[in-house]
């Protein structure tokens, strides 16, 4: 269900930005710090998050329900996917290797881009993670201006 | 609401001001009615008062959507300076489609707009107001620190007292063209402004050209930007300052929005809009030279670093360019005195002579003049450094009146506004910066003399058949 474009744009350095919900309806807006879509089951990825952010994962117990967004920094072209996360678990090796390799080309991004000084971004970084798996309904063209929030064309079917 | 919220040791909104100054883009996370969330960047926000934000609407979003059924919502923002991040949770409250608030976030989505050339395309349909129900500072469990400094901002401690010496200095100026660059210089030495330009409005009202500049590689005397458009251009046609700290973020933005327009046909390609200034500019305030309600110019600072600029350096500024302004009236209030009085006529001269003539190419569609192959000036000021340069090689003259120009036929004046004086400095200084072989000094109140270092060989040129 995910091509693979749009996998290489959501597992590459882009912007992660996540919103949940609580069973109230209340929202709550974070950060991801690394995505892979699992190589045997394309509509299932695995979002790394704060693990010190107790709302979020609240929200993730409760309700399940998930929006994350990743944009690329220098382009703004920007894709959401909606769906509900299915499990939780401490962060791997592997998961922490990956949160690493992330930040990294994440970081250099907003740096060659924006100017922005590496040690002022890595402030933003948690020093723990947990994983979480998600199940994907949806994907959106979420790329600022009159279209975003088009469904994708693969989504169209 | 979140366990172990204090309000009492909570953020308060006035706390994060720099967040609001839109180099960090601020994320917004919306819930529809059956609980599913939505989360995408906000274009603008801006802090309304102490309860309440507003957040700039330019598409009917899903977000818009989601809001009209479940009005809850969650911001992130994070202070550009220290990189500090706050989770605001905001209820909607209303919408304005008029009014100052609704001005306000339309001249910052327009600044934006202006960036592509998109004024026209891309604008704001409404301001969306939230209350704000709790600010949760984000712990940063970090690895490093913030150093102290990492945006810098000028040391303005003394601002006032700067500023009347400033002004001390403009006051013992004996002419436009010292004011200028005793402005300029002022604002330097004294206030930290250290890339500024100032730009007068032209005889048609529908450009301004760069009189003077200070700080850049290329001082650009002569460029020009077209009222209404860029953020200069903007200021001019609004009459009002406008001051940006994220350049590079909104050029982004706006690229972005471009594309998709272009993508699916709303605009035809285009390009960014060029215009005089810094290179890697990411603050800018400009401000209106106004007088009597008239505006004269506006004038410029920029700097490379984010959110270099606040309220005050907008206060300072306007001052700076209001004294700017009176001193521009004043002279061309003296400059149309003195044009009623009569003028003397200058001794000829023989012209400078010799083997290795310069030439000098003019082109009366647009008033352009080259030397050799080297572009030098256009419009009003071409046509008066040509009618000197003919009158000097036929007739030998090298010392001229600003009255006699002004009456001069063949340059088309307008009669009750010329710019004359600052065409004249603008000329002054084109001539300076080219390193050209004719140069411009002042002779006296009024009076000025041509200065020429090589052999001349003047030619009209047309344009080549399309």
């Amino acid at each position: 269900m995910i091509s693979p474009e749009t996998a290489a744009h959501l597992e590459s350095g882009c912007s992660l930005i996540v919103g949940t919900v609580g069973p109230d309806g209340e929202p709550h807006a974070t950060r991801s710090w690394g995505l892979r879509v699992l190589p045997d089951e394309p509509s299932r990825v695995r979002v790394l998050l704060d693990a010190s952010d107790a709302p979020i994962l609240e929200d993730l117990a409760r309700s399940g329900a998930i929006a994350v967004t990743g944009t690329d920094v220098p382009t703004l072209r920007s894709v959401q996917l909606k769906g509900r996360a299915i499990s939780f678990e401490p962060a791997t090796d592997a998961d922490e290797d990956r949160a690493l390799q992330f930040c990294d080309q994440l970081i250099t991004a907003i740096n060659a881009t924006d100017g922005t000084p590496r040690h002022l971004i890595e402030r933003l970084v948690p020093r723990r993670y947990i994983a979480c798996v998600i199940a994907v309904d949806t994907l959106f063209d979420q790329t600022p201006g009159p279209r975003a929030g088009a469904p994708l064309p693969a989504q169209v079917q | 609401m979140t366990a172990g919220y204090d309000p009492e040791t909570a953020p308060r909104l006035g706390d994060l001001a720099n967040c609001f100054e839109g180099v960090v883009p601020a994320v917004i996370a919306t819930a529809s009615a059956d609980g599913t969330p939505n989360v995408t960047y906000l274009s603008r926000v801006r802090m309304v008062d102490d309860e309440r934000i507003a957040v700039s609407n330019q598409f009917f979003s899903k977000t818009s959507r989601n809001l009209a059924e479940n009005p809850r919502a969650s911001v992130l923002l994070v202070d550009p300076t220290t990189y500090d991040q706050f989770r605001l949770t905001i209820v909607y409250e209303r919408t304005e489609r008029r009014g100052p608030l609704f001005e306000q976030l339309r001249s910052d989505v327009d600044a934006i707009a202006a960036l592509t050339g998109m004024e026209n395309v891309f604008k704001l349909r409404a301001a969306d107001v939230y209350r704000v129900l709790h600010i949760e500072a984000i712990p940063l469990e970090t690895r490093t620190s913030p150093a102290p400094g990492d945006v810098e901002r000028r040391a303005r401690g003394a601002a006032t007292v700067q500023l009347a010496e400033l002004s001390a200095r403009l006051s013992r100026c004996p002419d436009l063209d010292t004011l200028v660059s005793t402005a300029l210089d002022g604002l330097a030495d004294l206030l930290g402004y250290e890339h500024s330009m100032l730009l007068l409005l032209d005889e048609t009202g529908k450009r301004l050209y760069t009189l003077a500049s200070r700080g850049y590689d290329a001082e650009g005397v002569g460029s020009e930007v077209v009222v209404g458009e860029g953020l200069t251009g903007m200021v001019a046609a609004r009459g009002a300052a406008m001051r940006l700290g994220s350049l590079r973020q909104m050029g982004k933005y706006s690229r972005a929005v471009r594309r998709t327009f272009e993508e699916h046909g709303h605009v035809g390609p285009g390009h960014e809009v060029p215009v005089p200034g810094l290179a890697g500019a990411d603050s800018q305030v400009a401000v209106p030279a106004m007088v009597l309600g008239q505006l004269v110019g506006v004038l410029v600072v920029e700097s490379t670093e984010p959110v270099a600029f606040d309220e005050t350096d907008e206060a300072l500024l306007t001052v700076v360019a209001g004294i700017i302004a009176s001193a521009v009236e004043i002279d061309f209030a003296q400059e149309r005195a003195e044009a009623a009085e009569p003028s003397t006529t200058s001794t000829a001269r023989p012209p400078v002579t010799g083997n290795d003539a310069r030439l000098v190419r003019f082109f009366p569609v647009d008033g352009s003049v080259f030397v050799d192959t080297d572009y030098l000036i256009k419009g009003v000021a071409g046509r008066i450094l040509w009618s000197l340069l003919r009158q000097y090689t036929n007739d030998g003259r090298d010392e001229f009146t600003n009255k006699e120009v002004r009456l001069d036929p063949t340059l088309e004046l307008p009669e009750f506004r010329d710019n004359l004086e600052s065409r004249l400095i603008l000329l002054k200084r084109r001539l300076d910066e080219r390193g050209a072989p004719v140069r411009i000094e002042k002779s006296g109140r009024g009076r000025f003399r041509l200065v020429v270092s090589a052999p001349l060989r003047l030619e009209v040129s047309s344009p080549p058949e399309p």
